[in-house]
């Protein structure tokens, strides 16, 4: 086709014009149907008008501009449009959007409510079923929330970041700036940083109130306190007048503190206590004092002297506005301040926050979360089918009303009001279910590891949100398909005798059947697995005399024993009273020689003249006394026990050492290791050990690892030194009881000041609190696994009660015509159990892609645990055959006249 | 101006600035909406003005009685058109708000929020 260019061009523009007027009518849709019928086609010209105007002027930029305009004003103005009518408006025209609120909303929700009671059993099995999905779900996020997302106690974590120290010569680092740098670098970087506040941290000993008693202490700048959230329950928290050069001593307290210390005594304030020997005076109880390391709990707190040369841990909250990034340039570019020769720069870095560096508690959060999800999936599914079924049973009712004029927007709305109200109910009781759940959680106890973030869990709006947030999710996901297939009702319904829909719905509740239990075999099978791994653990060899040993951690207050003879002599006269205790047969010390082990040397190690070559290794370290190894009943596989003049050793450059037999193993396989030398480079030094014998393992590591068998390396050294803060180890025979007051009155006899009421445990007391995180483990999976079956039970008995219902007239006939009772309980449970069983083979299979990932929590068992894949798939079974027991019954007792005359 | 007109432009200050300018582009004579749209952007310096917006304004407008409309007659196929006329009251609506508009902007240069001239 040939056209003369202005001809052309004006084809074009017409193009666009149309484009345009078409764009903006879809636009349109936002305003409500009055206003669009009076000035839409009017208003969709004038835009088209203006496009192609923009359009033949070539100004492009203004087109696309009215365009990206229009985009943003439509909405906006149409959507207020809609609010002014809504309030004097037609109450038929409720809008695209508006399908939960708008005109005759009220209504519709005393419908629901009513609708809702006229049903109770069913809303009540919907209710709880969905608290019981929400609550898990709730508990679980909390956790998460708690432990990853803010581990931390700061107030506004957003902007608080940490101040470090790096040496610019790359000596040895140690991240912690000194106080006084921190007060430098905080003045000079004003302009980025707001305030720093900063604290250390010490165990204490405390006297004067009472026992001794041994805790953590935190040294803090005036604004720490509030920073973590702590609150003055009595008195005043710490100012800046206490850091002061010769400010009288003051501490604030907690009130678990005042409440195991003083007895909670209302005179409190004005009290004195002595920490490590230095009398203060109380000023305060605080509501609590939040840890931020994770394990860690902080009962009280004194000021941190002014212009103090310790190093602190600094936190920096920022200014307003200013970013991370901008920060940290600023705070890296500052002058570096001079310590002893080296340079020694600021930098700025994002709180340490994660929890899931840890393997075991990222996979145990990964884990439940997945549980949970799994669980409320579950729920959904049954809600699903449950809602189905009284829909099926409400046909009549819909067909009325459609008949009557109801469109298929308002029953949508009818049907998701519904959902709605029954969710919303579900979430508030699974709230208060969330609750119940933490607070068995925290009080099963999480290990040191999950602890004291578990303890810190509140159902605060952030979490009351979350719940809320899946109360919608839930409305719509579970109230869809009901509602949509309730509203498709067409008025034919009322005629019908509906036999067909009644099949369609059978096929539907079959698959959600099947669904729902293969969901369930996974959950079960995870739990069951975790679950034998735990109790394997439980179980499992210690590799030592466990039930006969028990250990206590004594701190010496090191004004009064300053010289190693003090010490020493301490101690002697303890082991010699102890060793006459009732039941003692033998009594000793060491240092990091508890179980499990408190030290670790981790560095790379290498056998000297060997070709093995190096590997970098943990491995645990403990010091200890001739005679440990018969106390702790550890078997010598080659050599023998120290002896005193390995002790006298202790501190020469080539140390004599014992290895356990996975240390061994690992570098001289089953030759003999006597007399090797051992170097280990911890930079900047070396240390040296020569090998005298190799006992057998102490499973510690190997407790929490899976499959593990020479996991558990670990050095003995002789105790060089006596030192303030030893181990006093006791050995009980068989059958007596372990003399744990005895062993207290004793240490109270010799000095009072010394405290001994912490860790003063049984071996298998502190081999417990080491298991505590699978524990924790187990029993999470294992609730989650009996409330998937409870949740199954429910659907798949209340779907089969329902059909059976529906199939009154069917039974009837069938035993008019000379069927059996026992036939027809058959035919039901037969029904009833074959989508359970497809279910739970496809179950079975995702099981075992599922349960791999369980790896890192298991301890000794294969993730495909053959006792676990099937017994699982038969308690599953055997659930679903008891509840299928019921409705097969009642589809026996049928009275055949009866059946045949209803309808 | 009668006394009960008084109150009647009193009860509609001040103006949104959207309607005032609507109101200013009319003082010329006529328009309908096309014309509107071109001067209101051409005062706005070709910000562009969403139409459905303008006629928002516009029925709001003319339910206060500060614009009447009649229909006028329309392109050979294009929608049905009216065309929009200042009413006496919009006029001295207009001319309140600009009076009030401009006692403000005499206290701003007080102020040395603007320039003085």
């Amino acid at each position: 086709m040939n056209l003369d260019p202005v001809r052309r061009a004006s084809r074009r523009s017409r193009v666009v014009e149309r484009a345009a007027v078409r764009f903006y009518r879809v636009l349109l849709v936002w305003y409500p149907r009055a206003f669009r019928v009076a000035h839409g086609a009017e208003a969709a010209a004038l835009f088209g008008q203006a496009c192609r105007d923009n359009w033949s002027q070539g100004s492009l930029g203004r087109l696309g501009r009215r365009v990206l305009s229009a985009l943003a004003t439509v909405p906006r103005e149409g959507w207020a449009e809609r609010r002014v009518r809504g309030r004097g408006g037609q109450p038929n025209d409720v809008g695209p959007v508006s399908i939960l609120g708008g005109p005759g909303s009220w209504t519709d929700l005393k419908y629901a409510c009513r609708s809702i009671s006229r049903r109770p059993a069913l809303s009540a099995t919907i209710v709880g079923t969905l608290a019981v999905g929400m609550g898990t779900n709730t508990a679980v996020f909390s956790v998460i929330d708690a432990t990853v997302l803010r581990p931390l106690p700061y107030v506004d974590a957003r902007h608080a970041m940490v101040l470090e120290a790096v040496q610019a010569s790359g000596g040895a680092e140690d991240p912690n700036p000194k106080a006084t740098w921190v007060d430098t670098w905080a003045a000079q970087a004003s302009r980025v940083i707001e305030r720093v506040e900063a604290r250390t941290s010490r165990l204490a000993v405390l006297t004067g109130s009472g026992a001794a008693t041994r805790r953590r202490l935190m040294a803090v700048t005036a604004g720490y306190l509030p920073s973590i959230g702590a609150r003055p329950f009595l008195g005043r928290l710490l100012t800046p007048a206490d850091s002061r050069p010769g400010a009288p001593p003051v501490t604030v307290i907690t009130r678990e503190l005042w409440r195991s210390q003083f007895g909670q005594r209302p005179d409190i304030l004005g009290a004195t206590i002595a920490i490590d020997g230095i009398v203060h005076q109380i000023v305060g109880v605080a509501s609590a004092i939040e840890s931020d390391i994770p394990g860690l709990t902080f009962s009280l707190a004194v000021a941190l002297p002014g212009g103090s040369r310790e190093p602190v841990r600094a936190v920096a909250w920022l200014r307003q506005g200013v970013s991370p990034e901008a920060a940290q340039g600023e705070v890296g570019a500052l002058a570096p301040v001079v310590e002893q020769g080296t340079d020694v720069r600021a930098r700025l870095v994002r709180p340490d926050t994660s929890l899931w560096d840890i393997t075991i508690v990222k996979a145990t959060e990964l884990g439940m979360t997945a549980a949970a999800l799994l669980l409320l999936v579950i729920a959904g599914v049954n809600v699903v089918n449950l809602l189905l079924a009284a829909g099926e049973a409400r046909l009549p009712e819909l067909a009325v009303r459609r008949a009557l004029g109801a469109s298929p927007r308002r029953l949508i709305r009818l049907l998701l009001l519904e959902t709605a109200v029954l969710t919303l109910s579900g979430a508030a009781i699974g709230l208060g279910l969330a609750w119940a759940i933490v607070r068995s959680l925290t009080a099963l106890g999480a290990g040191v590891q999950l602890q004291t973030q578990l303890e810190r869990i509140r159902l605060d709006p952030v979490v009351i949100g979350y719940t809320v947030g899946i109360a919608v999710l839930m409305t719509i996901a579970v109230g869809a398909l009901p509602a949509l297939r309730g509203a498709r009702t067409p008025s034919a319904a009322l005629k019908e005798s509906g036999t067909r829909s009644v099949i369609r719905l059978r096929r539907a509740a079959s698959v959600l059947v099947a669904v729902e239990t293969g969901l369930s075999a996974v959950l079960l099978v995870a739990a069951g697995v975790v679950g034998r791994s735990f109790l394997a653990m439980q179980f499992a060899q210690r590799g030592f005399d466990s039930d006969h040993v028990m250990s206590v951690n004594l701190e010496l207050p090191s004004d009064r024993y300053a010289t190693p003879t003090s010490r020493a002599a301490f101690f002697n006269a303890l082991l010699e009273d102890v060793s006459r205790l009732p039941g003692v047969d033998r009594a000793g010390i060491g240092y990091g020689a508890t179980t499990p082990p408190n030290f670790v040397l981790i560095g790379k190690w290498s056998v000297a003249g060997s070709t093995t070559g190096s590997a970098a290794l943990t491995s645990a370290v403990s010091f200890v006394t001739p005679g440990y190894f018969a106390l702790m009943g550890i078997p010598f596989l080659q050599g023998a026990d120290f002896t005193t003049a390995d002790l006298a050793a202790a501190n020469a450059s080539l140390q004599p050492a014992i290895v356990s037999r996975s240390l061994a193993r690992r570098f001289w396989g089953d030759a003999n290791a006597i007399g090797a030398i051992v170097e280990v480079a911890t930079p900047p030094r070396v240390r040296r050990y020569r090998v005298i014998g190799v006992s057998g393992d102490v499973s510690m590591w190997g407790l929490m690892l899976r499959h593990c068998r020479n996991c558990d390396p670990q050095l003995y050294a002789p105790l060089p030194d006596t030192r303030h803060s030893t181990d006093v180890l006791v050995h009980v025979r068989p059958g007596a009881p372990f003399p744990v007051a005895e062993l207290r009155a004793a240490i109270a006899r010799l000095d009072p000041d010394v405290p001994s009421d912490d860790d003063l445990q049984t071996a298998e007391e502190s081999l417990s609190d080491f298991i505590q995180l699978p524990r924790f483990t187990s029993a999470l999976f294992a609730a989650f696994g009996g409330l998937a079956i409870l949740l199954v039970a429910v659907g798949l008995s209340a779907v089969v009660a329902h059909a059976v219902a529906q199939r009154t007239r069917e039974m009837g006939i069938r035993m008019a015509l000379g069927a059996t009772r026992g036939g027809v309980r058959r035919l039901v449970i037969a029904q009833g159990l074959r989508p359970a069983f497809v279910g739970l083979v496809i179950g079975l299979g995702a099981a075992l892609v599922v349960t791999r990932y369980l790896r890192a929590v298991l301890y000794g068992m294969s993730p495909t645990d053959p006792i676990t894949f099937v017994g699982a798939p038969l308690i599953l079974m055997a659930i679903a055959l008891t509840a299928l027991s019921v409705p097969a019954l009642r589809a026996t007792r049928v009275d055949p006249v009866q059946a045949l005359r209803a309808d | 101006m009668p006394e009960m007109d008084r109150t009647r432009v009193a009860a509609l200050l001040p103006l949104a600035a959207r309607d005032y300018l609507i109101l200013f582009v009319l003082v010329d004579g006529p328009l309908h909406g096309h014309g509107l749209l071109k001067h209101l952007e051409a005062d706005a310096n070709g910000v562009p003005f969403d139409p459905a917006n303008l006629y928002r304004s516009l029925r709001k407008l003319e339910r206060d009685d500060l614009v009447v409309s009649r229909a006028a007659a329309s392109e050979s196929n294009g929608p049905p058109r009216r065309a929009y006329r200042l009413t006496a009251l919009g006029r001295a609506v207009l001319t309140a708000e600009t009076s009030r508009l401009s006692a403000l902007t005499a206290a701003a240069r007080l102020k040395k929020l603007v320039p003085a001239r």
